[in-house]
């Protein structure tokens, strides 16, 4: 059953991601991409890593989608924009995302029906936020202090990259 | 100890001639004047002191009583089995070859000192004929092949400078050059024949070479006899070097033009050194020569057309330098026409005897050229005996000398190439000795009847130095009475025929036949002389066409122009755009072309970079996986 | 149990389609969409990997992955919005300054 629901997953990860690659429109790849992060988050999931496949919800499809979504919407700024604003808001172009969401939705809800203890009968003892908790703080402590450093580093160079140059070019 | 004393002398008398031109050399270089007496002191001096100690080798060697003498002085290479030294081989022979170089060598620069007093070059002329005398004892003494062929290689240099020493005019530099390049010719076959003896037989050591070719090559008399197998191809090979460097046919060409030169050079080329090289490189290598019965027939076949050929082209050339030329390629013929009769010990007292009065009868010319202002013509002169007696009874003495009329030393060895021809039972080749006897001594008295009989025409001018008349006289001695010890050559082979020691087994008539050749052909030519048949021009001549022919060398330069030169240079033309460069060139082009290919990928393009990326890493992967 | 095959197989395509995006789509900000559906990949395999091996470290690597990516975003917009700025087009092939 669960190889089922992998493989159903999976088949609206891909089918949503070679939407993204092939969309036209900025942000209705963007909307297919939303839909391929939460298929992996699902896929996570049925892995058996629940802390994995919420960050993969909060980061990717809350955070870094957003920041996409601000771009996308900052480059088109006047009339060609509002031109696609029309465009933008039709549901019939956002209906096969809606179909992927669905069959996500669908499974998602079909996992949190069955009984726990089904799901710990398939040999997957799900790994909780403790232990990479624990993990992460002893022995990968200096990774984390690197990806601090990494952070940081792309906090500055994507503010300072970003930033309106006065006297560049007008 | 004896060893060290005699390995000492014979190292001195090759450095000696060798040290006098690098210090002429360096005082050219570093432009320290040397006054014309310090030049003679010191490369006459180095001569006469080399001819001595020659004369100290004879005496000491006369205690090893005929057996070999070897000393290696330093290695020179080493790699893997090929071993060389700088050493020196001492036999008969080569004492014999040193004996003539320096003595004959000596007596040449002693009569230069008055020849080029004059000239401007003295001391250059002086250094190249030191640097020739040391190359040449270096060929003659050497007991590995690549140490004779660096004398070899000198010779060949300082002939090519010599020639041309009056480079001042166009022609000398050409006959050089002509001299050069056919000399050239043969060296590139001694050079292979080098590398195919070490090929095969794993040896560079003369004596090495010819015992394992011995035990190797055995010769069978049943066996079919004229077979074309390594060992004949190889002294084939050795044939082709001797060819070249003793202006030999067809590769004789270079010989008569090489009288571009100084007169005494001509005497050293062609009467002491160099033309002997060849004759040394064959008697040197007899053994295995006595092994291929195809080679022995090749030397003597060379021997008799060259004998001939330049004989007749001697007989109709108007210009003194020039007869003496042919004669020298027709003497030298003789003395491969005893090589190839395997008598060794002839060729090598034939090319002795010839030293002699060959040097005499170019120094002599020289000494008549010298006082009569540069005329070399004979038809200008005549009626010279009263005037200059003394050249005259050099001339006579030298052309005896050299018709071989009995008692002077040309007779003697002339008689032994003969009586071994006859014991080899080779009819045809002593026939052709014969008649090429007859032309010798016809040419040779008509060249000196030409000049010091008839009417007088010109008058000497000048007074010879007393530096010239010592070697004139010496070598008129020495012309006259040098035939007469030949017994000592009898030890210098082992093998060929003896000399003397067959004498008396031949019938008288065939000895009366021998004198009675060239006396005949001295008398046939007074008889012309006095009907002043002889003439310059062409048209009075009852076959003006075969005259002129004759007067062309048989036209063997046209014919190799023709055959050799002409296609050389259509083919030159043809390659104008030089088509091996093309393919050359090609390798510059294609990297160019591969350079522009790879420049197109350098596109700037981001999403170029990135398939070229993922495409690498693809074959990365493929090649873990499909190569594991 | 999920077939570790169809786990590699699945990580494989999506990241080859987002090699495809890559390499087809000329737009600078659908090239960092397609990295992001790379990285994405790479982590499936890792999270798969850490379960079949039951081990903490997968997750962990998902997590490195996923503060590289956020990194990435936020320079690449960064530099998608300068280049914006300076040329209105987000054609890389436009851009190709890197040669001559």
């Amino acid at each position: 059953m669960i190889n089922l629901l992998f493989y159903l997953a999976a088949t609206v990860a891909l089918m949503a991601a070679i939407l993204t690659v092939t969309r036209h429109n900025a942000v209705h790849a963007l909307l297919y991409l939303i839909v391929t992060m939460l298929a992996i988050s699902l896929i996570f999931f049925l892995f058996g890593a629940p802390f994995a496949a919420a960050l993969q919800i909060i980061v990717y499809a809350g955070a870094i989608m957003v920041l996409f979504v601000f771009v996308t919407m900052m480059l088109h700024q006047g009339e060609l924009s509002t031109r696609q604003e029309a465009q933008l808001y039709r549901p019939s172009q956002s209906l096969g995302a809606i179909v992927l969401s669905l069959i996500l939705l669908l499974e998602v809800v079909y996992l949190l029906s069955v009984p726990e203890r089904w799901l710990s009968s398939q040999q997957m003892t799900p790994i909780s936020a403790k232990q990479i908790g624990i993990t992460l703080y002893s022995s990968y402590i200096l990774l984390v202090e690197i990806a601090a450093l990494l952070l940081l580093t792309a906090l500055i160079g994507a503010f300072h990259i970003a930033r309106r140059h006065q006297e560049g070019a007008s | 100890m004896q060893d060290h004393y005699l390995a000492n002398l014979l190292m001195l008398v090759v450095l000696l001639p060798l040290f006098s031109a690098c210090l002429l050399m360096l005082s050219a270089l570093f432009s320290v004047k040397l006054s014309k007496t310090s030049v003679t002191l010191l490369a006459v001096g180095c001569m006469a002191l080399a001819a001595i100690l020659v004369l100290l080798v004879g005496i000491e060697y006369s205690d090893y009583a005929g057996q070999s003498f070897s000393y290696r002085y330093a290695n020179w290479i080493e790699i893997g089995q090929l071993r060389l030294s700088f050493g020196f081989y001492l036999d008969p022979l080569s004492l014999v070859m040193i004996a003539i170089v320096t003595g004959v060598g000596f007596l040449i620069h002693l009569f230069s000192i008055g020849f080029m007093q004059q000239d401007a070059d003295f001391q250059r002329f002086f250094i190249y004929l030191n640097l020739f005398i040391s190359a040449m004892l270096t060929l003659v003494l050497a007991d590995n092949l690549l140490l004779l062929f660096l004398g070899w290689e000198g010779v060949g240099l300082c002939s090519y400078l010599l020639i041309g020493f009056w480079h001042q005019q166009p022609a000398n530099i050409l006959a050089a050059n002509k001299a050069f390049i056919m000399t050239r010719i043969g060296d590139a076959a001694l050079a292979i024949a080098l590398l195919l003896l070490f090929l095969l037989l794993g040896s560079l050591n003369i004596q090495e070479i010819q015992l394992k070719a011995v035990q190797l090559w055995p010769l069978d008399d049943n066996a079919s006899q004229y077979r074309l197998d390594w060992v004949s191809i190889c002294a084939l090979l050795l044939l082709a070097g001797a060819i070249g460097k003793s202006g030999q046919f067809p590769l004789h060409t270079w010989l008569p033009d090489a009288m571009a030169g100084p007169t005494p050079v001509s005497a050293l080329i062609h009467a002491a050194t160099m033309v002997t090289a060849g004759v040394y490189l064959i008697a040197r290598f007899y053994q295995l020569f006595n092994l291929s019965p195809l080679a022995m027939l090749a030397v003597a076949s060379i021997g008799a057309i060259t004998l001939i050929l330049a004989a007749t082209a001697a007989l109709v050339q108007s210009d003194l330098k020039r007869i003496l030329a042919y004669s020298t390629i027709s003497q030298i013929g003789y003395m491969f026409l005893a090589l190839g009769a395997g008598a060794y010990s002839a060729a090598v007292f034939h090319l002795m005897t010839h030293a002699f009065f060959k040097a005499l009868l170019f120094l002599s010319a020289g000494a008549l050229v010298y006082s009569l202002g540069h005329q070399q013509n004979i038809f200008r002169m005549g009626g010279l005996a009263k005037k200059t007696p003394f050249i005259c009874a050099c001339f006579l003495a030298g052309c005896a000398a050299l018709s071989a009329l009995p008692f002077m030393s040309g007779y003697f060895s002339k008689d032994f190439i003969l009586e071994s021809l006859l014991q080899q039972q080779m009819y045809g080749f002593w026939a052709i000795a014969i008649i090429g006897a007859f032309i010798t001594a016809f040419y040779s008295f008509r060249l000196f009847f030409l000049i010091f009989c008839g009417d007088c025409q010109l008058n000497p001018d000048k007074k010879l130095p007393t530096s010239m008349i010592i070697p004139l006289a010496l070598l008129l001695l020495l012309s006259v009475f040098g035939g007469i010890m030949p017994a000592v050559l009898n030890v210098l082979f082992e093998g060929g025929p003896a000399l003397l020691a067959s004498v008396t087994n031949d019938s008288l008539a065939l000895h009366l036949l021998t004198i009675a050749t060239p006396i005949s052909a001295v008398l046939l030519c007074w008889l012309i002389f006095r009907k002043h048949s002889f003439s310059e021009r062409f048209n009075s001549s009852l076959t003006p066409r075969f005259k002129y022919l004759l007067f062309m060398g048989w036209g063997i330069d046209r014919l190799q122009e023709k055959i050799f030169t002409q296609p050389f240079i259509r083919l030159c033309q043809a390659n104008k755009n030089d088509f091996i460069d093309r393919l050359s060139q090609l390798l510059s082009h294609i990297s160019q072309y591969g350079h522009r290919q790879l420049q197109r990928l350098q596109n700037g393009k981001l999403r170029w970079y990135a398939a070229s990326l993922i495409l690498s890493a693809i074959v990365a992967l493929l090649s873990i996986v499909l190569l594991r | 149990m999920i077939n570790p095959q169809s786990v590699v197989l699945f990580s494989l395509a999506l990241f080859c389609i987002g090699i495809y995006g890559v390499l087809v789509r000329r737009n600078l900000l659908f090239i960092l969409i397609s990295i992001e559906i790379m990285l994405n990949a790479v982590a499936v395999l890792f999270i798969a990997a850490g379960s079949y091996h039951d081990h903490v470290d997968g997750q962990l690597m998902y997590l490195f992955i996923l503060t590289l990516a956020a990194s990435e975003v936020a320079v690449g917009l960064g530099l998608i919005i300068q280049m914006y700025r300076r040329s209105l087009s987000l054609d890389v092939d436009q851009l190709s300054h890197l040669h001559d």
